[in-house]
This record gives structure tokens, sequence and C-alpha cells, in this order.
């Protein structure tokens, strides 16, 4: 699954400790996220949707 | 949510933690094993008590700390639980039973060893094979993805 997470962070200018901070999770998890290489639950899913005011569809995509 | 003013619980400096602290209070108890010899049943039931109330601690801590890790340490640690832990009991049961058709080449003093011996000395070789396959299971889970 492929995501926008790395490009809406440095949007922010966050670190990927920050976006673990806000999300709740640790460095590593943002880090596996972001390469694709991990796939989140539906709740954090939602949690990243909030934090940067996006649809799901519009982070996530399964192409 | 995990707080900044609690202990990190996950990643590869809180599992060496976790290991080493296993392995001290192992050694201790194999110490007291070791030591305590002559014991009477009033002994035993003590011990039984101690035991108990280590495994109910052990239980809290445990619950207490899935609940702080987020969802990808949990995912790597149910991966090495059944990847790790299950492919190397499989191994460790083929060494065990390779050794009762080959046990010409076990060493005399493993063969003159009382049964409950041998029986103890099975256990500990397939937890320890299971510890190993689930630390490497655990950190091929999380180099997949760095």
């Amino acid at each position: 699954m492929n995501n926008h997470l790395k490009t809406l962070r440095a949007e922010r200018s966050w670190s990927q400790a920050d976006l673990a901070e806000r999300l709740g999770v640790s460095r590593q998890t943002v880090n596996a996220l972001e390469t694709g290489r991990y796939d989140p639950s539906l709740p954090l899913a939602f949690k990243i949707a909030r934090l940067f005011e996006r649809p799901i569809e519009a982070i996530f995509s399964d192409d | 949510m995990p707080s900044r003013f609690l202990p990190r619980t996950s990643g590869p400096v809180a599992f060496g933690v976790v290991v080493l602290a296993t392995l001290i209070l192992g050694g201790l108890a194999g110490v007291a094993m070791a030591t305590l010899h002559d014991i009477d049943s009033s002994d035993m039931l003590r011990m039984g008590g101690v035991s108990i109330g280590f495994m109910v601690v052990a239980l809290a801590t445990g619950v207490w700390w899935w609940r702080q890790i987020d969802e990808a340490a949990r995912e790597a640690h149910k991966w090495a639980w059944w990847w790790g832990g299950s492919c190397a009991m499989g191994l460790a049961a083929a060494v065990l039973i390779a050794f009762g058709f080959v046990h010409d080449v076990l060493p005399a003093s493993i063969g003159a060893a009382p049964p409950e011996h041998l029986i103890l000395g099975g256990g500990y070789f397939v937890l320890i094979c299971e510890l190993v396959g689930y630390s490497v299971a655990w950190c091929v889970w999380w180099l997949r993805r760095l």
C-alpha cells in the first residue's frame, strides 16, 4: 500500500519523532509506515487522517 | 497512548532489557535450585507460593507492557511468537527425536543421567531454541521494515 505520509509530514516540517508522538506510536513504526512496509490498522489510519485533516483515501492508496 | 514520562517499552533497547532481566531472574532461580537440596514439604509450599507470586507479577507486567506498545510492535511480537517460536520448537523437536535414534553419539554422562534430568534438559533445550528463534524472527520483522 502506498501513502503520502512523508510528504504530508514534510509540509508541516515535522520529524518522524514529532509525528510518532502525535500519533502515539514509536518512530520505528512511523518509518515503517512511510516506506510502505507496514500497513496501519483502521483505527491508526483514521487517527492519521484526522491529524492531517484529509480523508483516508487521500493519504493511502492500494495501487 | 505512551507517556513521555514512562520508560520506552518497545524497540531494540527495551527488548534487550527484557532479555537481560529474564536471564538474571533465570540465573537466580538456577542458583536457588542448585543450593536448596534438602527441602521439606513446608519449603515446597513456600517455593510454590513464591513461584505463583512471580507468575502473577509477570502476567500483570506483561499485560501492562502489551497495552503500552504500539500496534506495529505488537505485530512484530505476534509474528516472532508464531514463526520464530514455532519453527525453533519444530527444529528442537526434530533434534531431540533424532537423538532418540542415534543416542550413541551423545556423551556417556548424558546417557547415565536419571530420567527426570533428561526430561528437564530436553525442556530447557526446547525453551532456549524457542527464545533464540523468537529473537531472530523479531529482528527479521523489524529489519524488513527499516
